[in-house]
């Protein structure tokens, strides 16, 4: 099998969205941050990709820069393609880019409490979308904003419509912020740590939800999370982020069963597992490089158990075990003696 | 980072001390006939000793220690800040115009020269006279020393009075905290310039009474912030753990509200400061403030006013210097503003 | 259909709140009736001599004793003051005239300065601090921040001294002073501009600079980024969404900038020699008029209180979470 490993490499079929070698770098006071370097990633219709890693390792970074919400200055795009539909964002002027926000790729956040605005009624966040995008009347958009607000389970609708965040729960205004991002029914969903910031019992229902609308709707989802209890439960292919790369890519068998790059080896470890003989948290030794200084080769080579004088010189390239997994690590690299 | 040794001539204000001294021994030997001057000049020289050898010591104490203190950082900040740094060299060069005016006014602001009417630039009159022969750049000094003066008094005497009530307001609540409130809240229903009208038709004018009065405009943005950051520290734990063990009223106020409340009150009045040398110049312009002869800036340019044919030096000179006092108050207060709200960021 | 949803509910709500607010004022103006009241009470010699002026006879003093309660306890004396000043009983020395009479005479150009500087201060502030907000750093931030750092610096009657020396003495373009009838008579709007602009001038200043950090404030909380993520235009982020955000801010300072206004109002009437109350106001302290005093300051809080009320109605209309209750 390792033999294969160059051959593996997938096959050129178009997919929904695909990101390639994307590059978002922020030009601080102390110097230029890498926040996602030659991230690739590619999500189907109906499936769920999660993006898996430690705050800081660009799940969110990618994700904005899918959408151009880098805020410039201080970030930018400066590498890579974003494909939908074989078609490059990266490309599009301002206008094109506003018909496809909200619209075909829409976006929620990590902070339900402070993404509505406070001066506008729920109803109106919502209707606003369907006024821009799909050509509503103020009227018509208010009544499929109630419709809305009942898909994503709020009780008494219409009433809750002419009301403001303020007066909402915060379980409530995530369920308002996928209504505003379903509302014009979107072929691609990303949800940035959706259910971070609240309550367990909320996380699933939250969660529950946006399953049954993408069985409902088709779309595609890919949900930024740093849990892997969420990502078991939920994702059909996990990329596995780490200072701003990919290291590891696969569907979720590959990546609960057969992981392969040490710094998931590690994650893994560290979720406890009740059947295992387990007496202490896994950690993993050493802590995430400083992103103003990372190191020259594999930014995880310090805190590697299997680092070898090349993952100090050289980024790992991908290597590919199937047509659906890889990792970027020289262990599986033959190449690295040349 | 404090490393190496440290040297008094390290600390910045002792330079300002030895500017000081330098000039307050260029003018002994004048000092005779203008000993308040003298007085002061000497006694600021002094505070400016004190100052640095407390700066010196402080750092000789906190030498080698990595992290720095909040105060150490505002002040840092401070001077990194371009335009409170100008602001602070321009007041700094005004105060000492204000304290030495008697020795540096080339001619006496009140002596007329009936030979030279509201003239231009010369050599013997370097801005100019006014319509009386009086020489402006003089009388401008004494202006200067006059507005920083009252302006000064007045701001303590506001901080001092709003303090006091906020403190009361907070500390007691209940009852002394609905009065003073609501009462506040009445007096700031009427806008100052009103109340300053109907207490000079009372009154009639003075400086005393001018600064009473200009003192009593800004009361409520003081006693608000010390009410709030006083209920605040009031609900804290170690209040009650103070208040457990016997320890007094005034010792609990002393030990823990003002030292939590003095940054928002130093923010507020240096940016009161400003607007306090406005309104008082406001007045004097009115004729209700400062009363010639005396000069001031205000009642100069009143007086310019009417000139304005002939002469502008008679209004441009008083009105760039009120400008020049102001705006560097308000860089400095906005530079204390920064400084001191990012620290809260921290 | 048509039930009562909670939008009618707030409606009524608003309307409850404004009757009460409205209300609340007449214990405030007693309040401040009272404190101007006693104010002038401090006056010292004979109150009657106050109240008349010392040409007076003192078979007049006498009837103003009577008729003033002035040998009676101080709350029947208020009682009778304010009585007399409601009734036009009360009569200004100088222009041996009903202090309201006159009083009413000056409001006109008043009111016309006033609103004209604060139309000017808000339609120039606005625009410019949103400007300098979204367009940071560029040269236009620059100088509108040096401007409007001059504009609060500057002392209102050296502008409008500056300004008259440019534009009425060396370029001769504008009058240099008087009322010249008001905005609607014939050249009017010439004697208008000058003054309008030097009162509104610090408001505008200050205006600008709050517009500009409320909206970099507002600019960067997660609404703002919500929005963008909707694939709303750019510009109606800036005006819709963050705006009427930033706009609770800058309704609170236009509200602390108006009793700034009364200041510059009486120092730019003086200067511009404008026929208004706050100049008359000034005069009357200086021919010791007493009851025209006493007639211009409560009148003018009067004025003061109003558009008090109207900010803090216009800033509940921004903020939804002003509770009416």
């Amino acid at each position: 099998m390792e033999k294969n490993i160059q051959k593996n490499a997938p096959k050129n079929a178009s997919p929904l969205l695909e990101i390639r070698d994307l590059e978002t770098w922020f030009y601080t006071e102390d110097g230029v941050v890498r926040g996602c370097d030659r991230v690739s990633y590619r999500v189907d219709k109906g499936e769920t990709l999660a993006v898996v890693g430690e705050s800081g390792s660009g799940k969110s970074v990618t994700a904005m820069s899918v959408l151009g919400l880098i805020p410039d200055p201080p970030g930018r795009v400066v590498g890579g393609q974003v494909l939908f539909k074989g078609r490059n964002l990266l490309d599009m002027d301002s206008k094109e880019m506003q018909q496809i926000r909200g619209n075909r790729i829409s976006m929620i956040f990590q902070e339900p409490m402070t993404s509505l605005n406070p001066v506008m009624t729920v109803g109106r966040q919502i209707a606003e979308s369907l006024v821009l995008h799909q050509g509503y009347s103020g009227k018509e958009a208010m009544v499929k904003a109630k419709e809305m607000l009942a898909m994503v389970g709020i009780p008494d609708p219409d009433a809750r419509a002419g009301e403001y965040p303020y007066q909402l729960s915060g379980g409530m205004r995530q369920r308002v912020m996928i209504a505003i991002a379903l509302a014009c029914r979107p072929e691609v969903l990303i949800a940035d740590e959706p259910t971070s910031a609240l309550d367990v019992t909320i996380q699933a229902q939250i969660l529950g939800l946006m399953k049954r609308l993408q069985q409902e709707m088709g779309m595609a989802i890919i949900l930024i999370t740093h849990d892997m209890g969420v990502v078991a439960e939920t994702a059909d292919k996990v990329a596995v982020m780490y200072c701003g790369r990919v290291v590891e890519y696969g569907t979720a068998e590959d990546i609960f069963h057969d992981p392969r790059h040490p710094y998931l080896e590690g994650l893994r470890r560290s979720v406890l597992d009740i059947d295992a003989d387990v007496e202490e948290l896994y950690m993993i030794r050493g802590s995430v490089p400083d992103p103003l200084d990372l190191p020259r080769g594999c930014s995880f080579a310090p805190r590697c158990a299997h680092a070898m004088e090349i993952c100090e010189q050289k980024t790992p390239p991908a290597a590919y075990f199937s047509h659906t997994h890889h990792a970027c690590c020289w262990l599986y690299r033959e190449d690295h003696e040349d | 980072m404090n490393q190496g040794k440290t040297s008094i001539f390290g600390v910045k204000s002792f330079w300002l001390f030895l500017a000081s001294l330098g000039l307050t021994l260029a003018v002994t030997p004048q000092a005779s006939g203008h000993w308040i001057s003298y007085g002061l000049s000497a006694g600021l020289t002094l505070g400016l000793l004190l100052f640095s050898m407390g700066q010196y010591r402080h750092r000789q104490r906190t030498r080698g220690l990595l992290r720095k203190t909040g105060r150490e950082l505002m002040w840092k900040r401070l001077f990194r800040n371009r335009n409170a740094v100008a602001g602070l060299i321009v007041l700094v060069i005004l105060v000492y115009l204000a304290v030495l005016a008697p020795f540096i006014a080339p001619h006496d602001p009140l002596e007329t020269d009936w030979g030279a009417l509201s003239q231009g630039i010369s050599a013997d009159h370097w801005l100019g006279t006014d319509d009386m022969g009086r020489d402006i750049f003089s009388r401008n000094l004494f202006g200067i020393r006059v507005a920083l003066g009252i302006g000064g008094a007045a701001v303590v005497l506001n901080t001092l009075i709003g303090t006091f009530l906020g403190l009361v307001a907070g500390y007691f609540g209940g009852r002394a905290d609905n009065i003073i409130m609501r009462a506040l809240e009445i007096w700031n229903a009427i806008p100052f310039i009103l109340l300053a009208i109907a207490i000079m038709a009372a009154l009639g004018t003075g400086i005393g009474k001018l600064i009473l009065i200009v003192s009593l405009s800004n009361l409520m943005a003081f006693a608000r912030i010390i009410r709030g950051s006083v209920m605040l520290v009031k609900s804290a734990d170690y209040i009650s753990a103070a208040r457990v063990i016997g320890i007094p009223d005034w010792q609990i106020i002393r030990r823990h509200v003002i030292p939590n409340t003095i940054s928002p009150i130093l923010v507020l009045a240096s940016l009161t400061i400003g607007e306090t040398i406005l309104v008082i110049a406001g007045l004097s312009f009115l004729g209700l403030g400062i009363q010639p002869p005396m000069p001031s800036l205000g009642s100069m340019l009143s007086n310019g006013q009417q000139f304005l044919h002939d002469n502008i030096l008679m209004s441009f000179v008083p009105g760039v210097t009120i400008l020049l006092i102001v705006l560097s108050f308000n860089l400095l207060g906005d530079g204390v503003r920064d400084a001191l709200d990012s620290r809260l960021g921290d | 259909m048509s039930a009562p949803g909670p939008e009618t509910d707030r409606d009524d709500a608003v309307l409850n709140y404004t009757v009460r607010r409205l209300l609340l004022l007449i214990p405030l103006l007693f309040c401040i009736s009272v404190m101007i009241f006693g104010i002038l009470k401090l006056t010292p010699g004979d109150p009657a001599v106050v109240l008349l002026g010392e040409r007076a006879t003192e078979e007049t003093l006498a009837l103003t004793r009577e008729k003033f309660a002035l040998d009676k306890p101080m709350y029947v004396q208020y009682a009778r003051m304010m009585e007399n000043f409601f009734t036009g009983e009360l009569e200004s020395i100088y222009y041996k005239e009903n202090v309201l009479k006159v009083v009413g005479q000056k409001m006109v150009p008043t009111l016309e300065l006033g609103f004209a500087a604060l139309f000017l201060a808000v339609a120039v502030s606005i625009p410019a601090g949103i400007i300098s907000a979204v367009k940071r750093n560029s040269v236009f931030d620059y100088t509108a921040m040096t401007t409007a750092l001059f504009g609060i610096s500057i002392p209102v009657f050296f502008t409008g001294i500056l300004l008259i020396y440019i534009f009425a003495v060396k370029l001769r373009l504008l009058p240099a002073s008087g009322y010249g009838g008001g905005l609607f008579a014939p050249g009017g709007w010439k004697h208008l501009v000058m003054p309008a602009f030097v009162l509104s001038f610090t408001m505008m200043a200050s205006t600008t600079r709050i517009t500009r950090s409320a909206m970099l404030d507002v600019i960067r909380e997660d609404y703002i980024r919500t929005a963008r993520a909707k694939g709303v235009k750019e510009i109606w982020v800036i005006l819709v969404h963050a705006l009427r955000n930033a706009m609770m801010p800058i309704t609170t300072n236009v509200g602390n900038q108006v009793a700034r206004l009364f200041a510059g109002a009486v120092l730019t009437e003086t200067v511009f020699a404008w026929p208004g109350i706050g100049r008359l106001a000034v005069n009357a302290i200086f021919r010791r008029d007493e009851p025209l005093v006493f007639g211009c300051v409560l009148s003018l809080c009067f004025i003061y209180v109003v558009v008090n009320l109207i900010v803090d109605l216009a800033y509940g209309a921004i903020n939804p979470q002003v509770r009416y209750e």
